[in-house]
């Protein structure tokens, strides 16, 4: 028996080993996806664990800024650029968005979003993945 | 062989049987007792609700008339000064404050309306310790030398305060 053992076992732990590698990883998340989310999908997910950084863009349509940093309110804020330390959402250290009350998302303003005319409403110094 | 390899040879051989002769001792009275190092933070003393000086965060605003806010998540460093080889931990331990390198604060702070092209930025709230790091060199229970560090100073930054202005 003992041959017959010493000639299984190494299969056996190769096996193992192969199964393992194939566990599938969780798919990336493209900072792109997230623009035209709500706040929360953010904070409350892939960004949980990252240094956020919220620009209240709502100047920009004609309003005066009123984001307070409240988690509880996230909910009612749309993303309407995003920049990331990483190409992947969930690894990023550093996030950075521009937001807009839901309210103010207007059908018109989300056609502006969609053409990249907020691209420049945020940052990104140091977070090169832009949505 | 000449006369003077032989007296070698001989010398040698007879170093070897006195070695032979007289052993290592088995007990410790023919050795000096060790010498211990001490260390300690001395002379401490602390001062709370310091701002520190690194900046831990930072927001350009981009639009004008925009605020920017500055949330969680973000790491600030644990400053220890240390002198004569004390370690990192025993450092901490003596002062009393966590071991770990960096801090990561759980408050955030949202700026007023901003023109466009301000920086937010925010900096650690922290406790500062000002000490010296004490060396006694021990020998059987007597103290054989004292040396005492200059001035060091530690900061320990907070994880639920920050500092957020335009500077």
């Amino acid at each position: 028996m003992r041959p017959a053992l010493a000639l299984v076992a190494p299969l056996a732990l190769a096996a193992a080993v192969s199964l393992a590698g194939c566990t599938p990883a969780a798919p990336a998340i493209p900072p792109a996806d997230l623009i035209g989310a709500s706040l929360d999908t953010l904070t409350e997910g892939p960004g949980a664990d990252a240094t956020l950084l919220v620009q209240d863009a709502s100047p920009r349509v004609g309003a005066s800024p009123s984001y307070t940093g409240d988690p509880d309110l996230d909910a009612a804020w749309q993303i309407v650029a995003i920049c990331t330390s990483d190409a992947d959402v969930a690894r990023s250290s550093q996030i950075e968005v521009a937001v807009l009350p839901e309210d103010l998302v207007t059908p018109a303003v989300e056609a502006d979003v969609a053409s990249g005319s907020f691209r420049d409403a945020v940052d990104c110094a140091g977070r090169p993945h832009h949505g | 062989m000449s006369l003077l390899s032989h007296s070698v040879v001989v010398g040698l051989l007879v170093s070897l049987v006195s070695f032979a002769a007289h052993p290592l001792p088995s007990d410790n009275s023919a050795y000096p007792p060790p010498k211990l190092t001490e260390l300690r933070v001395v002379s401490k003393s602390s001062l709370g609700g310091q701002i520190g000086s690194k900046v831990i965060a930072s927001c350009l605003i981009r639009s004008d008339g925009g605020t920017c806010t500055i949330t969680r998540g973000k790491t600030a460093s644990r400053e220890v000064q240390l002198s004569f080889g004390m370690s990192w931990a025993s450092a901490t331990a003596q002062l009393g404050i966590g071991s770990g390198r960096t801090v990561s604060t759980t408050v955030s702070c949202s700026s007023p309306a901003l023109s466009a092209g301000t920086s937010w930025k925010a900096r650690p709230v922290g406790t500062i310790y000002y000490y010296k790091i004490r060396k006694r060199i021990i020998q059987a229970g007597h103290v054989m030398s004292t040396d005492l560090s200059s001035q060091l100073t530690a900061f320990n930054p907070s994880a639920s305060k920050i500092a957020c202005g335009l500077h």
